[in-house]
């Protein structure tokens, strides 16, 4: 989506699906918050209000100047949308500025809830929380066909490629052929953790659990593990994280001085 | 007797070098070429739609190659993910490496088709926000490239291992490198641009993962062991005989869980859209793209 929104912004960077009807409840929802950001912190907003909002999303911390300017920046956007009555009018110039707009107050709104400054009452909760929802369905949308090529990439890849890693779980974790028992005892045990991974949020990966479960039956059952293998395994996973910051940090300032 | 005669013709290991029949390959090929094709007409029309002018194919042929090099991305996920769903059930005789390996790619695209997509937005607020601000910018292009090929990168390289890794892992270990080069850029502290919670999240995943998978798995063995005095289940398959019918049902069960099951309770406890979403609490997986577990 991304790539798109970069490459044709006034196809992508707003949602031109979205029904000319959905303007009025925008208006109003908008009006709503604008005036709850404003009894928030009356005052006058700063000069800059992009480059204040984006500070504030960067770093998390609340200013003097920070609602006002979110507030401000609100009353920009339906400014905007009103005056082309909707979002597929709206000319390729603006388009661009109006979807960084939406996206600025939608995380700044994030922001806000989520560190609890400033502390909000529930009506004015409520009311960023549905102006929330209408710039998010305005420019964090999918369209069918983006969906469609990925399941068709990642379903394709899916059936090739697979062997490599296929044979390593099964052939070269335990010196044993995995038996009945062991394959449904790994199993069982990734399904569980998944599960508890799902319900407390926790952070466990499904491959890890997986190949370490597998790792566990050899060794209860008595067959012996490939130390090699082991060893590669952890390696690869101790190695997965600080690789790719190394890698993407390099790739971007690389790219980025091209 | 006959036991005996059985094993010596018979090898457990499963085969997994099926030549590709070329029926096959065709539907491969073709479902490719449809799918390239419907990508590429569905770009034009809404392009046209919103009357963009266009003077040369150029930015359009790039556009196109930017999307491959994305999709490729998803190609590549779709290795490690796969493995990781079938290994069991192929060794245990438990379903046809060639079902299992259809079935999953199938359930992988469904999933992605019911998936709302509300965490691949959620990702992209874990990238500098000045960047996303301006993914039309060079700096923009740059982030995006970077991460893809990041990813791209150790998924192929840990593949080419057979290393199954946690593309979770990569995805997060990526956007951090391009906040902690893109502060380091800025002229600001390195560790600003670092949103420590997620790499603290993959500490723990790390450290978490292997215990509990070694020791959970190790235990349940052995109380089956001593609940179910079976001995044929705790040797290697006879030749390409499936599992007595109720270890076969849990295997087949629980990797239809993985393919089937979890797209939709996921989907399910998303919430009511992007809104909903807590960055934190999130296992990242895609970039544009859906949730699930790799």
């Amino acid at each position: 989506m991304l790539i798109l929104i970069g490459c044709v912004p006034t196809a992508y960077a707003l949602n031109r699906a979205m029904p000319d009807s959905r303007v009025e409840q925008f208006h109003v929802l908008g009006a709503a918050a604008q005036t709850a950001l404003q009894k928030l912190a009356p005052g006058v907003p700063p000069a800059d209000t992009r480059a204040t909002v984006t500070t504030y999303i960067r770093i998390k911390q609340l200013q003097p100047d920070t609602i006002s300017a979110v507030a401000e920046l609100v009353g920009k956007i339906d400014a905007q949308v009103n005056e082309y009555g909707t979002l597929r009018k709206i000319p390729t110039a603006a388009v661009y500025n109006v979807r960084n707009d939406m996206y600025l107050v939608s995380e700044a709104i994030r922001v806000m809830f989520k560190t609890g400054v400033p502390s909000l009452n529930q009506a004015t909760k409520e009311s960023l929380t549905a102006y929330k929802g209408e710039l998010d369905d305005a420019t964090k949308y999918i369209p069918l066909w983006v969906k469609v090529s990925v399941a068709i990439a990642l379903g394709l890849g899916t059936m090739i490629g697979w062997k490599r890693i296929v044979v390593t779980v099964g052939e070269k974790i335990g010196k044993s052929h995995l038996t009945y028992a062991q394959g449904a005892s790994a199993e069982l045990v990734a399904m569980g953790t998944i599960a508890g991974a799902d319900m407390f949020g926790m952070p466990v990966s499904t491959t890890q659990v997986l190949s370490s479960g597998v790792a566990g039956t050899m060794a209860a059952n008595g067959s012996g593990l490939q130390m090699a293998t082991v060893r590669n395994l952890l390696m690869a996973w101790v190695l997965t994280l600080p690789m790719a910051v190394l890698l993407s940090g390099s790739l971007y300032w690389i790219l980025s001085h091209i | 007797m006959t036991d005996v005669a059985l094993t010596v013709g018979a090898s457990p290991k499963p085969k997994l070098d099926h030549p590709v029949a070329p029926t096959t390959a065709i539907l491969f090929v073709s479902i490719l070429v449809a799918g390239i094709v419907y990508a590429g007409l569905n770009i034009y029309l809404e392009v046209r739609d919103a009357g963009v002018i266009t003077e040369s194919w150029l930015p359009f042929i790039l556009l196109g190659i930017a999307l491959l090099i994305a999709l490729g991305f998803e190609f590549v996920n779709g290795f490690h993910d796969t493995a990781n769903a079938v290994a069991t059930v192929i060794y245990t005789h438990s379903l046809a490496p060639n079902v299992a390996v259809l079935w999953s790619g199938l359930w992988n695209f469904i999933g992605v088709m019911v998936s709302s997509g509300a965490v691949a937005f959620v990702i992209i607020s874990l990238l500098p926000v000045e960047l996303i601000l301006q993914v039309g910018s060079h700096a923009g292009f740059a982030m995006v490239f970077a991460l893809l090929f990041a990813a791209i990168i150790w998924n192929l390289g840990t593949w080419w291992l057979g290393l199954p890794a946690s593309s979770s892992h990569t995805l997060i270990g990526s956007i951090i490198g391009v906040g902690i080069a893109n502060a380091l850029m800025q002229g600001r502290d390195g560790t600003a641009g670092v949103n420590w919670s997620q790499a603290v999240n993959v500490g723990y995943a790390l450290l978490l993962s292997p215990i509990i998978g070694f020791i959970c798995a190790a235990l349940l063995l052995l109380t089956l062991k001593y609940l179910v005095r079976k001995p044929s289940l705790y040797q290697e398959p006879k030749g390409a005989t499936p599992p007595p019918l109720w270890i076969r049902a849990i295997l087949v069960l629980t990797y239809l869980h993985r393919r089937l099951l979890r797209p939709w309770l996921k989907r399910w406890s998303e919430g009511h859209g992007p809104h909903h979403v807590d960055p934190d609490r999130l296992r990242a997986d895609r970039l544009c793209l859906e949730p699930r577990h790799a």
